[in-house]
């Protein structure tokens, strides 16, 4: 028999953070020893205004990867949202309602998934990834295969203004990650989502609906990948159909580098941003280093293996340790 | 204890037998009459359609994708989230070496061994990171794309490789007895995994780790053993797709394979293979493949542009399960 582990010793302040927190602290620390210009309050602010978006996405992954769902199609209903807002604005419709049409966008397919999902009972591999090839085709029809640039200066302080020096992604971002933390930590959906991660069958024993709760997650999950499609366009000035591709890969990276397993019921909103701030203070090492984009591959691919490869050896290391 | 581990082997073993037979009589057949249902429709619709011709090139293009399906569907019946989303990359990894291998003179057979064992080690590190490690398939295989697409892409330098030996040339391009090579390649190797899935102890192994892993290791499966073997013959399927593939074009270079992977899951997946484990398997994935390509021609010769085609695909991929799910297994 193996005994469970005995973890009160270990303070609840160290058990709440994820493995790979220490990767990230000394990813950091390394470089800002060894690459100059790297420590910079310009280059951080960089590295926080680029991890932004990926933040937002992230968080509807967490969401989904928690209920032990997937959510494939993050990506590419980002790319569809952007050039649907970029059609809107190009159509001389008013900024907010482009806005909206934008994040409409992402939540019907989120709804749509959602549905896929709860009612029809496909398994959310294969409703987010028909989801995934549906809006990355309606991307490209719309907007016949080429990006849509150029946007009034009003709808471009989303994407690159500044309030007290802060950028306003990130602001919108730190919002969007306060909620979602809140909608885990203290409202009844995020406990069922819990729930459903844990054992789905136990949680509708229990008088959880399941259904609805599905449905909502895949529907939040839609609609923040359709505000980061927004703000993304903002920020770079055109929408683009194939923006967001390889998007949910690193959403999902994130998600599980930062402690959710795949096989949810565990995890959580502040994990996830560990794992949003290692992929992206690896992006911006790589491009400090003047890698060429075949090596930034090659490495970003090892090391999401090594990382969370080494998070699982570890526990199970200290379970037979502590066992 | 050795009571015990006996039943389980007796109760697995029957409720594979009765999966097999219902997934050669049963379960597949919906997929069939979906196949049967796409081409008369496309037959009436499309011009050109119905033609000895096209239908020798669609076979042709959809043995690429049965090939790869072969692998998918192995790793995908094994259960618990398994996939290889590798597939794509180790296509393009394998081929550019046994290209660049051709290129230095070896002789064909050498180049192809090359090929096939690149894409087989690629392969056996999927399987040992996933058996040895633990990490979840979808992570290990997502690293070895990222690896394998990086490593071809320093190797080649953006170059292109072109221009084989016509006995290279011949598993891509060439017919025996009236046929095109690749749908041979395609049929030899359906054939023998059939026989290996549904007719050998190692496919019943596959079978019992995907329905229950805990039950298969306690009746004796060495499940970490089959594992690595199944992920082996995904990446040496993916190699073997890819010297076809770089056979036919006469040109290897490091872009190539991309997106493969989506259209490997998406043939497994329309065939009736399920994420669960232990469900489907390779009868059914060939009418996946061929409603796939089946569905890409038919908008081809219909004139549709080709920016509707993912669109098209999806929609398909889902209304496909849903139709299979409602219809065929509502009593599951």
């Amino acid at each position: 028999m193996r005994r469970e582990p005995n973890v009160s010793r270990v303070p609840v302040s160290v058990r709440r953070v994820p493995g790979t927190f220490y990767i990230l602290i000394i990813m950091i620390s390394l470089a800002s020893i060894t690459i100059p210009g790297f420590g910079t309050v310009s280059n951080l602010l960089n590295i926080l205004l680029q991890g932004s978006f990926l933040a937002i996405v992230a968080c509807g992954a967490t969401l989904a990867i928690i209920s032990s769902g997937i959510d494939l199609s993050v990506g590419t209903v980002l790319s569809l949202s952007g050039v649907v807002t970029g059609l809107a604005l190009h159509a001389g419709i008013p900024i907010a309602l482009a806005i909206l049409s934008g994040v409409l966008t992402g939540l019907i397919c989120g709804i749509i998934t959602g549905s896929l999902v709860a009612f029809v009972g496909l398994e959310p591999f294969i409703a987010t990834f028909g989801m995934m090839s549906m809006a990355q085709g309606l991307g490209l029809v719309l907007s016949n295969g080429a990006s849509i640039p150029g946007f009034q200066e009003s709808f471009r302080w989303f994407g690159e203004g500044v309030v007290w020096k802060v950028p306003v992604p990130l602001i919108i971002a730190l919002v969007i990650v306060a909620c979602i933390w809140w909608l885990l930590r203290h409202t009844r959906l995020g406990l069922y989502i819990y729930a459903i991660g844990g054992s789905e069958e136990v949680a509708g024993w229990s008088g959880i609906e399941v259904g609805r709760c599905k449905l909502a997650l895949y529907s939040i999950s839609g609609c923040l990948a359709g505000i980061a499609g927004v703000l993304l366009a903002a920020r770079m000035n055109s929408g683009h159909p194939t923006v967001g591709v390889g998007w949910e890969m690193d959403a999902i990276a994130s998600v599980v580098i930062g402690g959710t397993p795949l096989t949810g019921g565990r995890g959580g909103v502040i994990g996830t941003m560990v794992g949003v701030a290692i992929v992206s203070v690896l992006r911006n090492i790589l491009n400090m280093l003047r890698l060429s984009s075949p090596w930034q591959i090659t490495l970003i691919g090892a090391i999401v293996v090594i990382a969370i490869g080494l998070d699982i050896l570890l526990r199970r290391w200290r379970l037979a340790l502590e066992g | 204890m050795y009571q015990r581990s006996q039943q389980i082997q007796t109760l697995t073993h029957n409720e594979i037998s009765k999966g097999v037979a219902t997934e050669v009589f049963g379960g597949s057949g919906s997929r069939f009459l979906l196949l049967v249902g796409l081409i008369v429709v496309l037959s009436f619709i499309a011009p050109n359609f119905l033609s000895l011709n096209n239908f020798i090139n669609v076979f042709r293009q959809a043995s690429l994708l049965l090939i790869m399906s072969i692998g998918m569907t192995l790793v995908i019946l094994t259960g618990r989230g398994g996939i290889d989303l590798s597939i794509g990359s180790v296509l393009a990894l394998s081929s550019c070496m046994a290209a660049s291998a051709l290129k230095a003179g070896l002789p064909v057979t050498v180049s192809i061994i090359i090929g096939l064992s690149i894409g087989a080690l690629c392969g056996l590190v999927n399987g040992a990171l996933v058996t040895m490690v633990g990490l979840p398939a979808f992570i290990a295989t997502f690293g070895m794309m990222q690896i394998a697409r990086g490593a071809v892409l320093l190797y080649m330098k953006g170059a292109i490789i072109y221009g084989f030996s016509p006995a290279f040339r011949f598993i891509g391009a060439g017919h025996l007895f009236g046929l095109p090579m690749p749908v041979i390649v395609a049929g030899v190797l359906f054939a023998v995994f059939t026989f290996v899935l549904y007719r050998t102890p190692f496919g019943k192994e596959v079978y019992a780790i995907g329905a229950n892993r805990i039950a298969a290791e306690l009746s004796g499966v060495r499940v970490n053993r089959v594992l690595l073997t199944v992920y082996t013959i995904s990446g040496a399927m993916a190699a073997c797709a890819g010297l076809v593939y770089i056979s036919r074009l006469n040109a290897a270079e490091s872009v190539i394979g991309q997106l493969f992977e989506l259209q490997a899951i998406a043939a497994t997946v329309i065939g009736g293979t399920s994420f669960r484990g232990g469900e489907g398997g390779l009868i059914g994935t060939i009418a996946g493949a061929l409603i796939i390509t089946f569905l890409n021609n038919g908008m081809n010769l219909l004139g549709i542009s080709s920016l509707w085609q993912l669109f098209v695909l999806g929609s398909v991929i889902v209304s496909g399960v849903t139709f299979d799910m409602y219809f065929w297994h509502r009593s599951r």
